[in-house]
């Protein structure tokens, strides 16, 4: 079969066996469906979401996008506690997984990430030598390119301009694309077949080879037979989207790829892993964006939407990186209600926008709930707490040396503020709970070591103590990154693949 | 001209949306939030946006409805009693709506503000003469060149 085949419409049970099943399409499962299948093994693929094209992708509004292909439609919250922000943590839910709604950016792991991995954590193969030829290999397959400075949106320049006033130095972006014309709309699924998702760059490949990738199959535990994993079972999802046929695979080997908000949640539910260890420690590169108005009209939706990056407060764990939102998404950001908010939505067209990430330290934790999503809690450390005030105050001052007129803050309910009364703001004492906060790189929630005390998985993703488990996807990245992970996860996720026993 | 919903073919089939009481009270918020100096939007565009909120909410799922339901009883409960009034909001007058929402929205409890705002937000300025009115061309990040 040479393409998605859905289990929506079955009218019988779902039972398959293969070499190797794996669980979730998206950046880490597609590679690793692909690299064994390549290798002449029989491969299934399990994905609970649907499978979407791209001109579905670009018939939809954003808000469409939302609905049908982002989770939860984008209502999924880390909840902030003690002294630290609640986290709009978003994903996607469809064949490709959060690979169809990446803005494309891709960055190899840090070389002093991979020191602290190799020296600290004593992952001794992950050194940058050792990753070059995972990196390489996945970058040809997706056709990572620079991204040219002509493309950068208004937004962008302006950025980049005011960045240079104040000292810092934007950097090209590399993303995964080929052909790309800079709609702007990467974060809602490309409709140009432009951006490299792995639906499009791994998963052909895959099936090409023999694999079967199926949408609608959600996977619920792991069957095993004493210390060997022997297949997965769960339910296909019926059209009124509930658990519908039962769905089994027998396999050799089992592959968790559900991403880091749900491997945890299914070693839970199959009694596998160190309790303390697993849905904890996980790391989301808490993000904030800053928006400014300029007088004269910036419309940053047209161009890449995101083309450069400054790492130079990197020493401070600070990305600055460009992004955009829909005009809608905007809107939702201009404080005030009634005619205040309807006048300071008047000026979406002149509104700039950067954001930055924090390398964290890591404090979130995942719950099994009776329902299928799970309860999620996040508690910042001090330490990146305290570097808010900073990552806000370097994207402020280069708007506002740009020539902004004012910026507006990612604090709840906080009107624009010129750059008088930026400088008399004491960003060190806004609370927590009215700091806006966003991830979409959740990470580290199953994480690799060296040693089983302190880790889910070894050097090579197998569980500890189990037989032919293995996990490949953002839950076994041992740190936050510093920088958006696609890269990372599929490269380790080559890694692991080759090195299947 | 309103947009049309896309309906993706291999999507679950919707499940429940907005309660009849979350559609009085989604309403009641959204006038408040999107009334301009001379008034309310126009009552067709308010008609579009809340059946397009029930739309999302069956096909996002459970989360989305739960979360979407929590922050619009916090709003709905604890905004009144912010400008002496306890009741529902839908019982406020115009004025004092938008007075309750704006203290609402600079509280302890902005989150819930900021959560049903954003999607009601996220849907209006896709209505193309909301997205003029914001100055926004309607037709960018819609279909393929
Ligand atoms: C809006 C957005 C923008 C992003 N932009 C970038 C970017 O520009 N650059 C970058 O490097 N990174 C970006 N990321 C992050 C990147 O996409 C993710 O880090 C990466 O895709 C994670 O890979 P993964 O394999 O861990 O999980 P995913 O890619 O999320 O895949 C997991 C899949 O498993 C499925 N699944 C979950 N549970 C089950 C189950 N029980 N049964 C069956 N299937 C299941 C899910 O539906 C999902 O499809 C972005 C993410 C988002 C959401
Ligand atoms: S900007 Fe490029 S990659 Fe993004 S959606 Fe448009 S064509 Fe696709």
């Amino acid at each position: 079969m040479s393409q998605v085949q859905s289990a929506r419409d079955l009218d019988r049970d779902l039972i398959l066996s293969a070499d190797t099943v794996v669980v979730g399409s998206g950046a880490g499962g597609a590679v690793v469906a692909t690299e064994r299948a390549l290798r002449g093994e029989r491969v299934v693929v399990l994905e609970e979401g649907p499978s979407v094209s791209a001109a579905l992708l670009g018939s939809m509004r954003p808000s469409e996008s939302l609905r049908h292909v982002w989770r939860d439609g984008a209502f999924t919250l880390a909840i902030g506690v003690g002294d630290s922000p609640s986290i709009n943590v978003t994903m996607g839910r469809c064949i490709g997984g959060s690979s169809v709604l990446t803005g494309a950016v891709c960055f190899r792991t840090p070389d002093h990430v991979l020191d602290h991995w190799t020296s600290v954590l004593k992952l001794r193969d992950y050194t940058e030598r050792g990753m070059d030829r995972y990196f390489e290999r996945v970058e040809k397959a997706i056709h990572v390119e620079e991204v040219p400075a002509e493309m950068r949106s208004r937004s962008t320049q302006l950025f980049a301009l005011g960045a240079r006033r104040t000292g810092l130095e934007m950097q090209p972006m590399r993303r995964n694309t080929r052909g790309c014309n800079g709609c702007g709309r990467c974060n809602f699924g490309c409709p140009h077949q432009a951006k490299m998702s792995v639906d499009l760059s791994y998963l052909p490949r895959a099936m090409a080879a023999g694999a079967e990738v199926w949408s609608h199959c959600l996977v619920q535990r792991v069957l095993r037979k004493g210390d060997r994993a022997v297949g997965v079972e769960g339910r296909t999802l019926g059209p009124d989207g509930r658990p519908s046929r039962r769905l089994v695979v027998h396999a050799r080997r089992v592959v968790l790829a559900a991403g880091a908000w749900h491997t945890p949640l299914l070693l839970r539910s199959s009694g596998l892993g160190r309790p303390e260890l697993v849905g904890h420690r996980m790391t989301l590169h808490p993000g904030f964006r800053v928006l400014a108005r300029f007088d004269s009209p910036v419309q940053g939706w047209q161009g890449a939407l995101q083309s450069g990056w400054v790492g130079d407060l990197e020493p401070q764990g600070i990305t600055l990186l460009s992004l955009f939102v829909p005009p809608g998404v905007l809107g939702s950001t201009m404080p005030g209600v009634g005619p205040e908010h309807t006048s300071n939505a008047r000026h979406i067209g002149h509104l700039a926008m950067f954001g930055g990430i924090l390398h964290d330290e890591g404090g979130g934790s995942l719950y099994r709930t009776p329902g299928r999503e799970p309860l999620a809690l996040y508690r910042m450390a001090p330490r990146d707490r305290a570097r808010i005030p900073t990552l806000i105050r370097a994207l402020a001052r280069s708007f506002f040396a740009a020539g902004a007129r004012e910026v507006f803050l990612p604090v709840l309910g906080l009107r624009g503020v010129d750059a008088d009364a930026f400088a008399r703001l004491d960003l060190e004492r806004i609370p927590m709970n009215r700091i806006e906060c966003a991830s979409q790189h959740p990470l580290g929630s199953a994480q690799m070591g060296a040693f089983p005390e302190h880790s889910v998985v070894d050097p090579d993703g197998k569980l500890w103590g189990m037989d032919s488990l293995y996990i490949a996807d953002g839950s076994i990245v041992p740190t936050s990154l510093g920088v958006n992970p696609q890269l990372s996860i599929m490269a380790i996720a080559t890694r692991i693949a080759d090195r299947m026993r | 001209m309103v947009p049309s919903r896309i309906e993706v073919p291999d999507q679950i089939r919707p499940g429940v949306g907005l309660s009849a009481s979350d559609r009085r009270a989604s309403l009641a918020l959204a006038e408040a939030l999107f009334s301009t100096p001379e008034g309310p939007p126009p009552s067709e565009r308010l008609g579009w946006l809340i059946d397009d909120l029930d739309h999302f909410m069956a096909h996002a799922g459970p989360r989305a409805r739960l979360a979407y339901g929590l922050c619009l009883r916090a709003i709905s409960w604890i905004a009144p009693l912010l400008v002496g009034r306890p009741g529902s909001l839908a019982g406020l007058d115009l004025p004092l709506r938008i007075e309750a929402l704006e203290r609402f929205e600079r509280s302890p409890v902005a989150l819930a503000f900021f959560g049903a705002k954003t999607i009601l937000c996220i849907l209006y300025y896709e209505h193309p003469e909301a997205a003029r009115a914001a100055g926004v061309d309607p037709s960018c990040l819609r279909s393929p060149r």
